[in-house]
């Protein structure tokens, strides 16, 4: 396991280390980066390479507001304004890993944020669509994604609740602001066989994440994951 | 400075989770505690120049109130962002004291009062009782009459007022705070950027349709059209859920205004399990009616009658007018309202779950909560007819812990019944909420199978129902494993107790006397999360527990550098002469300095621990924080000051023991007459409810006034020039056991944190006789 990882980790800095990396920011706070996929993210079990080598390649200091960005690799989620947040790395690589994301994947993510879930997941689907409802956090993560060069990352700066019918149906969905219940037209707009995931909690505990599943013949099931390792809760 | 402490709950309140009586009570004392240091520092300065000290002390006070709270407001403390962001840390710290500055000029004047008019101590010390008596009822007025960002300039208008006269230049001064405060536009009440309400308002075209604030909190209508909100809906709903205008208290979702039409989407929730059994013409009582959806859902059903119990009444004109017509409404205490009644109903329903992300954070882990007791469990189950079904949702998160919670309480009051408790419950769970319905009569199998149909056109899973098969259980809604089933089998089967022990949070039944239904996490589950993870995991730390921690934590060093370290620069000569005494030979033997601290400490301890627990005991009487708060502050301080004043005159005249053994015994009586209290007067008239707690705490209080005069008597006589230190100990330890007693609170329950005090006291009195 941990060959492996060493090996995701080199290959996937290999990938980085462009020019361009450098201009993005990309080569700073690699040594962090390195720390925190390994102590985080895989020592906590999330082990598909391709996961990891998205971590890696996100700057994820870039997604932090500058005067937090000493805590951007840190354990934990952060704040980013207007009451929302950066999830932590761990949870961000667990959703994505549960959307089992494949090249030629569409994904949409309702919440867009900082962007960095959005980055993260383009490394692994062929095009990210997201739709982040307070103007001031999408009109960041548009020029942030730009920046960094995520072409392959549209915002939309909207209500998400209907969705994004002119690229519907989409292989996966993350959506990070459901209050208290999940729209219908994104259960619709999910492809027979593609996945949701919803972190569920407070913005700084994420105490759940519900994986929705949709079945070739259209229903839906949940499934609940608890993201720490804090099983079996009785029998001691 | 009693008017503005309640003021200040109420303000953080508002702005943060959870409600810091404590934390401010902790800081007046602060204040307090620092203005006698530093007035014994400073007392050669202030030789000769009292008047002028004591006019400027008190006009400063009266000015700080509102730019102490503009100041506060603008740290950017948030409470959410505790563990997040240690530098939030700095912030709690400077929030506590800026806020306590006002506390420090205030305690400054009075201090300086006494020395002003020696003459007529007595008189000064009557005014003083009065003023604080009538601060606790302004302080409740003024949360009635002001909105809540004037709350700081209104207490500061009354201050002035009242001390203009009393410096040759007040008056103009004063004149100047009271154009300022009515001019100056009032300072914006900071929310925390993590409340629902907040987040509400940063939507698309939101805005506030209606704000109302009072003794209960701040009371908002939001709307925006992104704004849909419809707690637990299932997956199975296939059309939008409309935007509608939000209800919250205190920026907490209370419930979104519903219209009739809108009882087809809350059908699609777990709680509607309520009217999914086969019968018919309910009587339904709501225990918290949200904003009328589910009172519309019960009326698409064919409720014959419909019955509201709610503290608010301010809500009834926020909700379509339509859906009250017919409903009794009953503004009160549900707890109180419950214990009191002899109505009996179909169905009692609580189906509002509240704030998602506050209960997720474990943000009400320190406070009190009634309802959810074995003795409210109770209440609620006597309000049942002979086939009536109690109906309770909460979040299902996962894994659970309010929900085995309930399910552990349910088994204990139907085990008191008599009852077979497996055949009483059924239990609902969806994606995202779980609804528990506990039977007067056993689930029949024609109750099951409606139960059972119900849950598969809505994918929810029947978690559990008498002789349903398993695997119903976890079908739509997956977990692995299903820790709900597994929690419903082992509390509702043969040995309850073996799985509640086991359980990785404390699940047991919580009871009036330790009422922390949302605190579940033990110290033994902090170490097992540690092993666990190699660290704390942020889902499961308690942060409501945690801010009381750090309140605590960063309340001891800012007591010791403000309150004790003062003194250490104090020349021991004028030492005596600080406290207002002349120099003059000490008399009998020397009292020992560990003993004379201890003595001190303990009182100052002890008091606290006996007034913020009973704050937390009386909040079931009182129904509300804020009336708890003022009438056991307001009866503390009156009669504690008036037992103060007579223990000066005749304490010497009675046995050392007396006002300890006194102590004790009024501190059991009255937990005693509070019970009975409850018990006939649970219903009555807030008014009365305040009046008699105030007459009920009179007499404890005033026994607890007496020890501080008695032993400063005792150092007076025989070791003048160590009396300043003893105000110091008292008051830091004052400091420590406001902060510290709502933890004391949770680890020992509020009738452990009773006797702690009483044996503080005791002890305290077995070291008077060495002093």
């Amino acid at each position: 396991m941990r060959l492996r990882g060493l090996i995701g980790i080199v290959g996937a800095l290999a990938a980085v280390g462009s020019a361009h990396a450098q201009e993005t920011g990309r080569s700073e706070h690699v040594e962090e980066r390195v720390r925190m996929v390994r102590e985080q993210i895989q020592d906590r079990g999330v082990s598909d390479q391709a996961v990891i080598g998205a971590m890696l390649a996100v700057p994820r200091h870039a997604f932090v507001p500058p005067d937090i960005r000493d805590l951007a690799y840190s354990d934990r989620p952060l704040p980013i304004g207007e009451g929302q947040t950066i999830s932590q790395p761990y949870i961000v690589a667990l959703m994505t890993e549960l959307l089992e994301l494949e090249p030629g994947d569409k994904v949409l993510e309702v919440g867009t944020g900082s962007g960095y879930q959005a980055a993260v997941a383009s490394h692994l689907a062929d095009s990210v669509f997201t739709i982040e409802i307070l103007s001031g956090l999408a009109e960041q993560a548009t020029r942030r994604l730009s920046e960094l060069g995520y072409s392959d990352v549209v915002v939309r700066e909207g209500d998400g609740y209907y969705g994004w019918t002119e690229h519907a149906p989409f292989d996966a969905i993350v959506v990070t602001a459901a209050a208290g219940h999940i729209p219908p037209p994104l259960v619709d707009q999910l492809e027979p066989g593609g996945r949701m995931v919803i972190p569920v909690g407070g913005q700084f505990q994420v105490q759940q994440l519900v994986l929705v599943e949709k079945r070739p013949d259209g229903s839906v099931t949940t499934r609940s994951l608890v993201p720490v390792r804090f099983v079996p809760l009785v029998g001691h | 400075m009693l008017a503005y402490e309640v003021a200040l709950v109420q303000l953080l309140a508002i702005t943060h989770w959870a409600h810091f009586a404590a934390m401010v009570i902790s800081l007046a004392l602060l204040g307090f505690g620092a203005s006698g240091s530093v007035l014994a520092i400073g007392r050669r300065w202030v030789a000769g120049r009292e008047r002028g000290a004591y006019g400027a002390a008190t006009l400063l006070a009266g000015l700080a109130y509102d730019p102490a709270y503009r100041i506060a407001g603008r740290i950017p403390f948030d409470a959410f962002e505790l563990i997040a962001v240690p530098r939030q840390f700095l912030w709690l710290t400077l929030t506590y004291l800026v806020l306590a500055v006002p506390f420090f000029l205030a305690g400054s004047a009075v201090a300086l009062a006494f020395q002003i008019g020696r003459e007529s101590v007595g008189r000064i010390y009557a005014a003083n009782l009065l003023g604080s008596g009538a601060g606790a009822v302004l302080g409740l007025a003024l949360l009635s009459w002001l909105p809540a960002e004037q709350l700081p300039a209104g207490i500061a208008v009354v201050g002035l007022l009242a001390v203009a006269p009393l410096a040759r230049w007040g008056a103009a001064v004063a004149t100047a705070g009271l154009i300022a405060a009515l001019l100056l536009p009032p300072p914006a009440v900071p929310r925390s950027q993590y409340k629902d309400g907040t987040l509400a308002l940063r939507l698309p075209e939101a805005r506030v349709l209606a704000r109302n604030d009072g003794p209960l909190g701040r009371l908002e209508m939001i709307e925006s059209p992104v704004l849909r909100v419809l707690p637990g809906a299932s997956l199975a709903l296939r059309e939008p859920v409309p935007p509608r205008p939000v209800l919250y208290l205190d920026g907490q979702t209370i419930g979104p205004r519903a219209v009739a039409r809108d009882a087809a989407l809350w059908a699609m929730t777990t709680t509607a399990a309520a009217f999914a059994l086969p019968d018919s013409g309910l009587s339904v009582l709501f225990v918290g009616a949200g904003g009328g959806g589910l009172v519309w859902l019960a009326r698409a059903g064919g409720a014959r009658s419909i019955s509201v119990v709610d503290p608010d009444g301010r809500l009834e004109p926020l909700l379509n007018p339509a859906v009250l017509e017919g409903v009794r409404r009953f503004t009160a205490s549900p707890r109180g309202w419950l214990h009191g009644t002899s109505e009996r109903f179909d169905r009692v329903v609580i189906g509002q779950p509240g704030s998602l992300a506050g209960s997720a954070a474990g943000m009400s882990a320190a406070g009190a909560d009634y309802l959810f007791t074995v003795e409210g469990f109770q209440d609620l189950w006597n309000a049942l007819d002979q086939d009536g079904v109690l109906v309770i949702t909460r979040w299902a998160l996962n894994p659970p812990r309010d929900m085995p919670r309930l399910l552990a309480t349910a088994r204990r009051v139907l085990d008191g019944e008599g009852l077979e408790a497996g055949r009483h419950v059924a239990l609902v769970r969806g994606w995202s909420t779980a609804t528990l319905l506990v039977s007067r009569r056993p689930f029949e199998p024609g109750d099951v199978a409606a139960l059972r149909s119900w849950c598969e056109a809505r994918w929810f899973d029947l978690t559990w129902a008498p002789g349903a098969p398993r695997e119903l259980a976890n079908r739509y809604n997956l977990l692995d494993p299903d820790w709900f089933r597994l929690s419903a089998e082992g509390l509702l089967g043969a040995e309850p107790e073996p799985f509640a022990h086991s359980y990785a949070f404390d699940i047991e039944p919580v009871t009036d006397a330790a009422p922390f239904f949302h605190h579940f996490l033990r110290a033994a589950d902090l170490v097992r999360l540690w092993r666990a993870e190699g660290r704390l995991s942020l889902p499961y730390l308690e942060w409501g527990i945690v801010a009381q921690w750090l309140v605590l934590l960063q309340a001891i060093p800012m007591a010791a550098v403000l309150i004790l370290l003062p003194l250490f620069v104090l020349p021991r000569a004028s030492t005596a002469a600080a406290a207002g005494k002349v120099e003059e030979p000490a008399a009998g033997r020397r009292p020992r300095r560990g003993a004379l601290f201890a003595y001190f400490a303990l009182l100052g301890f002890a008091f606290m621990v006996l007034e913020i627990s009973a704050i937390q005991r009386l909040i079931l009487f009182l129904a509300e924080p804020a009336y708890a708060m003022a009438a056991v502050l307001g009866s503390f301080l009156v009669f504690a000051g008036l037992g103060s004043a007579l223990a000066s005159r005749v304490g010497g005249r009675l046995g050392w023991w007396v006002p300890f053994a006194t102590i004790a015994v009024l501190a059991l009586a009255t937990r005693l007459i509070e019970a009975i209290l409850w018990d006939h007067a649970a219903a009555a008239p807030i008014a009365f409810r305040v009046i008699a707690v105030i007459l009920l705490l009179g007499p404890l209080a005033f026994a607890m006034g007496h020890p501080f005069p008695i032993g400063l008597q005792r150092v007076a006589d025989r070791a003048p020039r160590w009396i300043p230190w003893c105000w110091g100990v008292n008051g830091f330890l004052s400091v420590i056991g406001a902060a510290a007693t709502p933890l004391i609170a949770l680890a020992v329950g509020l009738d452990g944190a009773l006797l702690l005090g009483v044996g503080l006291y005791l002890v305290s009195g077995w070291l008077l006789r060495s002093l």
